[in-house]
C-alpha cells in the first residue's frame, strides 16, 4: 500500500492544483466532512506548495505517449494501481485525522477514456453514498470521456478539471500526438452544460443536486513549448469569459523525459510562471483586461518587474493617484497596494485623510506605491512621474524574487509585491 | 498581590493599573469599573500575565457576570454585533498590551465621539484592536488545517496544538460540524485548555499541561497502535508530493511557521534541517 501510495501520488504530483475552495457543503446525515468555501492548507512541502487534498493517480498505465509526461506508455517505470476500496480507505481515514480536505483523482488512461473515467466515477460514488462522505472531491474529466460520464462526475464531485497543458493546438499535436484541442474541449464543454442545467434545476427547487459547485479549472504547462506569455494569457482569458473556468493554473516546465521535441532546460522558468500568476491574478481580482498586460507588440511579460508595476510606467498619465478621492478600481491599479489594503483605504478614508502612517498600517509596499501617489504633505503640487527613475525603484531586489505559487486561502503575497 | 490600602480606591488617585481575574469577563468587569469610577487607567493587565511593576498602582478586578454582560450591551449597542465579535476576537489574541488598547477603544466606542461606531481605522488603536482580531482569525484559520487528530485506545480521536492565540473556542464549531458523529479532543497545551466533543456537544475544559505531549512523538505514544499505519502512509505521501526540482524552504517555513512544527508528524524534529535559505 505505502509503495503504492508513493508511486501513485508522485505520478499526480506534477498537477498543479490542489485548491479547496469554492464549495460548501454541510456534514451528511450520520456521515463525516464537509467543503469549506475558504479551502484549507493542512501542510506545505518542501517545494512550498498547499497540501490540501490526497492528490493521487487511480493508475499510472496509460496509452498515451505525451512527450511531457513522466507517465507516458513509453516510459520504463514502476507501475500501480489502486482499488476503489484501497482509495475509500485511504480518503476515510486521512480525513478523520485532518490531514486532507479531501481527495483529487486523476488517472492515466486504461484502455479506454470511458474506462478510465467509470473508474473515477466509481470512487467518487462510493466515498459519497456508501461512506456518506462530505469532504472536497476534485475528478478529472479524461480526455475523450463521454459526456453522460462527465455528468455523473460532476454531481459527486466539487470540481471538475480537464489539463489543457499545452497551450496552442499545434504544438499539443506535435507533443501529444493522441490529443488535440477538440478531445480536450469537449469534456470542458459537457462540464459546462451540466453547471448551467443543474444551476437552473436548483432555480426550481432547492433539492436539485448540485453539478461541481466549485466549478471547473484547467492546467497550462509553460515552457515546454514556444507560446509566448501573450498567446497563454489570452487562452487564460478566454477560458475565463467563455466556459468561466475557476481558476487557470501554469505549470513551469520540469524535464521528465528526454525528448527532442522539448528544450532541455537546467531549472523549471519559476520567474516566467510566478509572473505569469501574477497576471493572472490582474485579470481576476485588480480589473485588468488581458491587452493591458501583455498585447502583440509586447507579448512577453518583463521578468524584472511584477505586470502591475509594468502597467503602471507604461501609463504615467493617469498618475498620481489622490487616494483620498479615486475609485476603488483605480486604488488598486496603484503598485504596492493590494485588495485588501485598497479596501481599507476606500473604508478609511471618509473618517479623515489618508497619511503614508496610514498606508504603512494598512499593509502598503509604501517604496513602491510612493511614486504614483498624490503626496498630501506637499499641497497639491504633483511630482512629475518619470518612469525611467522610478523604474529601478520596482525592481525585483534579492530578497523578493522569492517564488511562490500563490496558494489559495493563503494571504497572497501579490499585494505585497504590488 | 494584596491591595495596597488608601491607594487607588479614591476616584482621581492618579493612573491605576487594572489587573482582572478570569478571562474575557474579568476584563469586561475592568471596563465596567472604570466607566463606572471613571478611573485614570494607566493599564489593564490579565492577573495571569501581570508583573507587578514597583511604581504601579493597582486595583485588583473580580469577574462579575452581571457587569460583563452589561458592558457586552453596551459593546452590541455602539458598535454592532460585528464590533462585538472583533472585540471579543482581538481579546483571545493573548497579544501584549491588549488589554489596555482595547480599553482605550471601548472607552472611545462608548462615547461615541467620531460617530465611526468604531470602525475608523485611521485611528491607531482601532486598528491595533482589529489588526489582533485579525491575526488570531488567521491562526485559527491555519489551525484548521494544522489539528493532526490520532486515534486514541478508546476509539475517539485527539490532537494536541500549541497556538500563539486563544483560537479553540474559534475552531469548536468548525470541527463540530465536520466530525459530528464521533468523539473527538483537542487539547491546548500551552494554555492547559481542552476543546471536548462528546458525539453531542462541544464543551471546554482545564486539562494540565503537565500530562499533555510535548511534541508528536508523545501523541504517537498515547495513540491506538494501529494508528502507526496512517502515520507512515501521511509521511509516505508527503515525501512523494514534493518536486525536488522547486525546493525552496524558505518558502515553506513562512507558509509553514517552524513553531507549529513540533505537533506536525511530517515535520516534527525536522525544525534544525534545511534552515531557511540554504536550497
Amino acid at each position: 500500500m505505502q509503495k503504492k501510495l508513493s508511486i501513485l501520488s508522485a505520478a499526480a504530483k506534477y498537477d498543479v492544483s490542489c485548491s479547496s475552495s469554492g464549495s460548501s457543503r454541510a456534514t451528511p446525515e450520520g456521515g463525516m466532512g464537509n467543503a469549506a468555501a475558504s479551502g484549507i492548507c493542512h501542510s506545505f512541502t518542501d517545494d512550498g506548495r498547499c497540501v490540501s487534498l490526497l492528490k493521487v493517480l487511480l493508475s499510472n498505465v496509460c496509452i498515451f505517449d505525451c512527450a511531457y509526461c513522466a507517465n507516458r506508455r513509453t516510459n520504463d517505470i514502476p507501475r500501480a494501481t489502486f482499488k476503489v476500496t484501497e482509495l475509500v480507505e485511504l480518503t476515510m481515514e486521512f480525513y478523520r485525522r485532518n490531514l486532507i480536505e479531501g481527495l483529487f483523482l486523476s488517472s492515466g488512461v486504461i484502455g479506454t477514456a470511458d474506462y478510465t473515467m467509470e473508474a473515477l466515477v466509481r470512487v467518487a460514488r462510493s466515498l459519497r453514498t456508501e461512506h456518506r462522505f462530505g469532504g472536497y472531491i476534485h475528478l478529472k474529466a479524461i480526455p475523450g470521456a463521454s459526456p453522460e460520464l462527465v455528468r455523473q462526475a460532476g454531481l459527486y464531485a466539487d470540481r471538475l478539471s480537464v489539463n489543457i497543458e499545452i497551450p496552442s493546438e499545434d504544438s499539443l499535436k506535435h507533443l501529444a500526438p493522441e490529443k488535440d484541442f477538440q478531445s480536450v474541449f469537449t469534456p470542458m464543454r459537457s462540464i459546462r452544460q451540466g453547471i448551467l442545467e443543474w444551476g437552473e434545476e436548483r432555480k426550481v427547487s432547492k433539492q436539485a443536486p448540485r453539478f461541481a459547485p466549485a466549478g471547473q479549472t484547467t492546467q497550462l504547462i509553460v515552457g515546454a513549448s514556444p507560446e509566448s506569455d501573450f498567446q497563454v494569457l489570452k487562452l487564460a482569458s478566454l477560458l475565463y469569459t467563455g466556459p468561466e473556468l475557476k481558476r487557470v493554473y501554469y505549470s513551469g516546465y520540469i524535464p521528465v523525459n528526454r525528448d527532442n521535441r522539448l528544450p532541455a532546460l537546467s531549472t523549471p522558468p519559476l520567474r516566467r510562471e510566478n509572473r505569469l500568476y501574477q497576471a493572472d491574478w490582474l485579470m481576476r481580482f485588480y480589473g485588468f483586461g488581458v491587452d493591458e498586460i501583455v498585447d502583440a507588440q509586447n507579448p512577453q511579460l518583463d521578468p524584472d518587474l511584477d505586470p502591475k508595476a509594468g502597467w503602471a510606467l507604461r501609463h504615467p498619465e493617469v498618475f498620481p493617484v489622490d487616494l483620498d478621492r479615486a475609485p476603488y478600481e483605480m486604488v488598486l491599479r496603484v503598485p504596492g497596494i493590494g485588495v485588501k489594503s485598497a479596501k481599507l483605504i476606500v473604508q478609511s478614508r471618509r473618517f479623515g485623510q489618508i497619511r503614508f502612517e496610514h498606508l504603512k498600517r494598512f499593509g502598503v509596499a509604501l517604496k513602491r506605491a510612493r511614486p504614483f501617489l498624490l503626496d498630501p504633505s506637499r499641497h497639491g503640487k504633483f511630482q512629475e512621474l518619470r518612469p525611467e527613475r522610478i523604474r529601478s525603484l520596482l525592481l525585483s531586489r534579492p530578497e523578493s524574487t522569492q517564488l511562490s505559487l500563490f496558494p489559495e486561502g493563503v494571504p497572497l503575497l501579490i499585494g505585497a509585491h504590488g | 498581590m494584596a491591595e495596597r490600602p488608601g491607594i487607588g480606591v479614591e476616584i482621581g488617585a492618579g493612573p491605576e493599573v487594572l489587573v482582572y481575574e478570569g478571562g474575557f469577563e474579568g476584563f469586561l468587569t475592568a471596563v465596567f469599573e472604570a466607566e463606572r469610577l471613571r478611573l485614570e487607567v494607566e493599564r489593564v493587565e490579565a492577573a495571569s500575565r501581570y508583573a507587578p511593576g514597583l511604581l504601579d498602582t493597582v486595583r485588583e478586578i473580580a469577574p462579575d457576570v452581571e457587569k460583563a454582560r452589561r458592558v457586552m450591551t453596551g459593546i452590541v449597542k455602539s458598535g454592532g454585533n460585528d464590533i462585538a465579535g472583533m472585540v471579543q476576537t482581538a481579546f483571545l489574541s493573548e497579544g501584549p498590551g491588549i488589554g489596555t488598547v482595547l480599553w482605550r477603544y471601548l472607552h472611545r466606542l462608548f462615547r461615541g465621539k467620531d460617530g465611526a461606531r468604531g470602525r475608523n481605522l485611521l485611528d491607531a488603536d482601532s486598528h491595533a484592536v482589529f489588526q489582533a482580531a485579525h491575526r488570531t482569525r488567521h491562526e485559527a484559520h491555519l489551525f484548521q488545517g494544522f489539528v493532526r487528530f490520532r486515534r486514541a485506545p478508546d476509539g475517539s480521536m485527539f490532537a494536541v496544538i500549541a497556538p500563539e492565540h486563544d483560537i479553540l473556542a474559534i475552531l469548536a464549531p468548525h470541527f463540530t460540524a465536520r466530525f459530528p458523529n464521533h468523539a473527538w479532543m483537542i487539547a491546548d497545551s500551552r494554555r492547559g485548555q481542552c476543546l471536548r466533543y462528546d458525539g453531542q456537544e462541544a464543551q471546554m475544559l482545564a486539562c494540565d499541561p503537565a500530562h499533555l505531549p510535548k511534541d508528536d512523538a508523545g501523541a504517537a505514544a498515547l495513540a491506538e497502535e494501529g494508528d502507526g499505519r496512517f502515520d507512515t502512509l501521511w509521511r509516505a505521501y508527503f515525501e512523494a508530493v514534493n518536486i525536488e526540482a522547486r525546493r525552496n524552504p524558505r518558502l515553506q517555513a513562512r507558509l509553514l511557521p517552524k513553531k507549529y512544527w513540533k505537533y506536525l508528524p511530517e515535520r516534527q524534529g525536522m525544525e534544525r534541517i534545511g534552515n531557511g535559505g540554504v536550497a
